[in-house]
């Protein structure tokens, strides 16, 4: 397996910088070096989730018992949190997503485009503020801003990885 | 009709009388409603929307807490919305974490509608499935004894399902306690002064 970018590290380290102690996930190819980051971290737990939205639940969860989660997943995994996401806004939760996109800069599996098309306005009319990564090297300070929003302020945030900055798949 | 013959709002009343400083995570409908109506505490965190959450954030809290109990109370239908959730809790393995389903075979708030369990879907058996320590069914009020000291054992993940009786009507509850940034701000005060 090649050797994944530089920017992945800048993105664990930061969000570490920022007490992340739990990552909820459903899994994605483009972040895979993310999740094997926590696996080996022994400061992080990590929960598989059978769906996004159960990730929700569980973030809040932590939330709520003062520990800092980020719920990590693919766009595609937006559209089934929608009723779980009404949590967050109704008890003002603190709470960041990472989310992988699909069907956006040059996808080519079609099946991906209506999900990917509207990920970043789903999260939008459900409370969040988004913040597109495109650029390896600002992957970093979007991760601290995110933090800060999240952490000081109570705000939701999504962190969207864009294809351009992933790389999309070729099918 | 079911023959179920335990009184919720009894089972739950008995269930939570030496909860100490337990986290409680109740789910949406009758299960909040009669939580709040017969043991309202700060650290039983009520939802009443995001229908399939309860279990999720019991989770969480089990996960981020492992020195304390916690107990979910929820319906049936409430449950089976994620299911799957029973999955990824036998996975992550928190011994601390109570699952009490209060089956009524109904979707309780929305009129009664039999719900998947009154055609035989049992839950407790697809929790043990899933990989639960312990997951059983009771239809007496009489077990609610066995159930209340199994979850304060920290020897779970464990379920419960309790067969009761049909709904009967209570209100709301006052809109503050209905609020959910009330609710948060309760439960995390009761927690900070708990572990104080």
């Amino acid at each position: 397996m090649a050797e994944a970018p530089v920017f992945y590290a800048d993105l664990y380290a930061h969000l570490r910088k920022a007490n992340m102690e739990m990552l909820a996930y459903v899994p994605d190819e483009a972040l895979g070096p993310v999740l094997d980051a926590a696996e080996a971290d022994n400061s992080v737990t990590t929960v598989v989730m059978t769906t996004e939205e159960e990730g929700v639940a569980v973030c809040c969860g932590a939330a709520l018992t003062n520990k800092r989660a980020v719920m990590m997943m693919q766009s595609s995994g937006v559209g089934n949190c929608v009723n779980a996401f009404t949590l967050i806004q109704n008890c003002r939760i603190p709470f960041l997503a990472l989310i992988a996109m699909r069907g956006e800069f040059g996808e080519t599996n079609a099946w991906q485009v209506p999900a990917g098309k509207t990920t970043a306005q789903t999260l939008e009319l459900a409370g969040f503020h988004v913040l597109w990564a495109r650029r390896p090297e600002e992957v970093a300070q979007i991760v601290d801003a995110a933090a800060d929003m999240v952490w000081k302020a109570n705000q939701a945030v999504a962190i969207l990885l864009s294809q351009q900055l992933v790389g999309a798949k070729q099918l | 009709m079911s023959n179920n013959v335990i009184e919720r709002i009894d089972f739950i009343r008995d269930l939570l009388v030496d909860a100490g400083d337990m986290l409680i995570v109740t789910g949406i409908g009758t299960p909040s409603s009669n939580t709040r109506a017969v043991a309202d505490r700060g650290l039983n965190f009520y939802t009443s929307g995001a229908m399939g959450a309860a279990t999720g954030i019991g989770l969480g809290m089990a996960l981020s807490r492992p020195d304390r109990c916690v107990t979910v109370i929820t319906g049936d239908a409430e449950l089976m919305m994620n299911v799957g959730t029973l999955a990824s809790v036998a996975v992550a393995k928190p011994r601390n974490l109570s699952v009490i389903v209060i089956d009524n075979e109904r979707f309780g708030a929305t009129g009664s509608q039999i719900s998947h369990t009154a055609h035989g879907v049992d839950i407790a058996g697809i929790a043990k499935a899933c990989g639960f320590a312990d997951a059983i069914t009771v239809r007496a009020q009489g077990n609610v004894v066995g159930v209340r000291k199994r979850i304060h054992e920290k020897n779970g993940p464990y379920l419960c399902v309790a067969k009761v009786g049909p709904n009967k009507r209570m209100g709301a509850g006052p809109a503050r306690i209905r609020d959910g940034v009330m609710t948060k701000v309760d439960f995390m005060r009761a927690l900070e002064a708990s572990d104080a």
